[in-house]
């Protein structure tokens, strides 16, 4: 039998490399570029504590960690003038290149070959073949 | 040949078409990966599953029977 399914996906105790790689993939995708210090609107450091990454571009500017604190993935920074929806965006995007990852990492510990990955417009499409 | 096709969503939906099983073993399958995405640290919620055509398609075997005098 073959069927479609329509999920949704909501991360929870992410696998912490699978999670540093998904930051790189989505930095690469929005033009961000990886750093080690974020800033407040003072210019003041923000505690890197509990952050796996952290990465800045033209939006974010003083820069945006991505922590992870009992389980659930969060973004920390000074978001004064950083639209609510780009913030969004960004939580959507990190979510998106993490669910990738660990599907690609799922159907092949599951045997699949052929594992194809690649951009349509703003998703991610894979496909996965098993004989 | 299975094939399992999967279209993550910038708005955090997914869809997933899997084809060329037999009988219900998509479901399973599908439970499968799902368990796996788990242990990953993915959640899943199934929002809606549609058959495909190809779901009507029942696997069938053919026994030869041979007369023993």
């Amino acid at each position: 039998m073959s069927h479609i399914s329509l999920i949704k996906v909501k991360i929870v105790d992410p696998n912490i490399d699978l999670l540093r790689q998904a930051v790189k993939n989505l930095a690469e995708e929005i033009g961000a570029e990886i750093c080690g210090r974020i800033v407040d609107f003072y210019g003041r450091s923000i505690s890197m504590r509990n952050i796996v990454l952290s990465i800045r571009n033209k939006t974010f500017h003083r820069g945006v960690g991505i922590t992870v604190k009992d389980g659930e993935v969060n973004l920390k920074g000074d978001f004064f003038d950083v639209p609510t929806g780009e913030i969004r965006k960004l939580k959507l995007g990190l979510v998106k290149h993490y669910t990738a990852l660990a599907t690609a990492s799922t159907l092949r510990s599951m045997g699949y070959q052929q594992i194809q990955s690649s951009k349509v417009k703003d998703a991610i499409y894979i496909k996965a073949v098993a004989f | 040949m299975r094939t399992v096709e999967v279209l993550i969503g910038s708005d955090g939906v997914v869809k997933v078409k899997y084809q060329g099983f037999v009988g219900s073993a998509c479901y399973r399958e599908a439970e499968r990966i799902y368990n796996h995405l788990k242990k990953l640290g993915v959640n899943v919620k199934i929002e809606q599953v549609t058959p495909t055509a190809e779901a009507y398609i029942t696997s069938s075997t053919t026994t030869k029977v041979t007369n023993h005098v």
